[in-house]
């Protein structure tokens, strides 16, 4: 009769092996940060008085502003989606 | 195989049905352990006590089995309802930050564009002392757009 408790027992875990995986869909970024970085723009040859240089070296250092803003967004993207991944474990 | 046909038993039928069966197979058992020692249905009894063992212990097994889906279920309808409110909140932070990350860029190209304006508004001045840069100056300025220096050797 002991064995028949202890075998009703076991029997009762059945199946206990089986789970079902849940996988999250992993987001997407902006799209605006999936863009190609625009490269710099140099000097034409026609371009020489100082002026032009000034207003080269202001468009190129805009640019760099933009890429940063899409550098520092990709840091802030990765690190929410983490926080918010890390909240599922 | 064997896990497919449980778990497809297990779906399919009530779970009444188990406790049901494993009571009968029980009470089956008893009555024919009674049943051994009346002569006339003694025969029948000894058939019926293996029998309503093994319907008693499937019984328990698929009883068991049922209470395990159950419980799983329950854990699986939690997770599901998690990463939706997960997937909810990582696509209002892509936005959110999609927005912000826009509005950064047109400060930005504002910004450029305003010193634009006062380099065109102040060409005069700037040109004043120096009409054109020199040959080596443009050049050098080019390779610094382009990240084309080499480290001289001296």
């Amino acid at each position: 009769m002991k064995k028949l408790i202890v075998i009703l027992c076991l029997l009762l875990s059945a199946c206990a092996h089986n789970t079902a995986p849940v996988i999250p869909n992993w987001p997407t970024a902006p799209a605006d940060l999936q863009q190609t970085a625009a490269e710099l723009t140099p000097l034409e040859p026609d371009q020489r008085n100082l002026s032009d240089l000034l207003d080269n070296a202001n468009n190129n250092y805009t640019q760099y502003y933009i890429l940063k803003e899409k550098y520092e967004g990709w840091q802030n993207w990765y690190n929410t989606q983490q926080k918010i991944w890390q909240g599922l474990e | 195989m064997f896990e497919l046909i449980v778990n497809h038993f297990l779906g399919n039928v009530p779970v009444w049905i188990f406790p049901f069966m494993a009571g009968a197979g029980f009470a089956t058992f008893i009555i024919a352990g009674i049943a051994e020692h009346i002569e006339p249905v003694r025969i029948y009894a000894l058939i019926a006590r293996p029998i309503s063992i093994i319907v008693m212990v499937v019984g328990v097994f698929l009883y068991g089995g049922a209470g395990v889906i159950a419980v799983q279920q329950a854990a699986l309808q939690e997770a599901q309802n998690k990463v939706k409110m997960a997937e909810q909140a990582a696509a209002d932070a892509t936005k959110q930050l999609a927005d912000n990350l826009a509005s950064q860029e047109h400060l930005v190209k504002g910004r450029g564009y305003g010193v634009g304006q006062m380099i065109k508004q102040d060409r005069a001045v700037i040109n004043a002392d120096c009409k054109r840069i020199n040959d080596q100056a443009w050049a050098d300025y080019n390779r610094a757009v382009k990240n084309a220096g080499s480290v001289p050797v001296k």
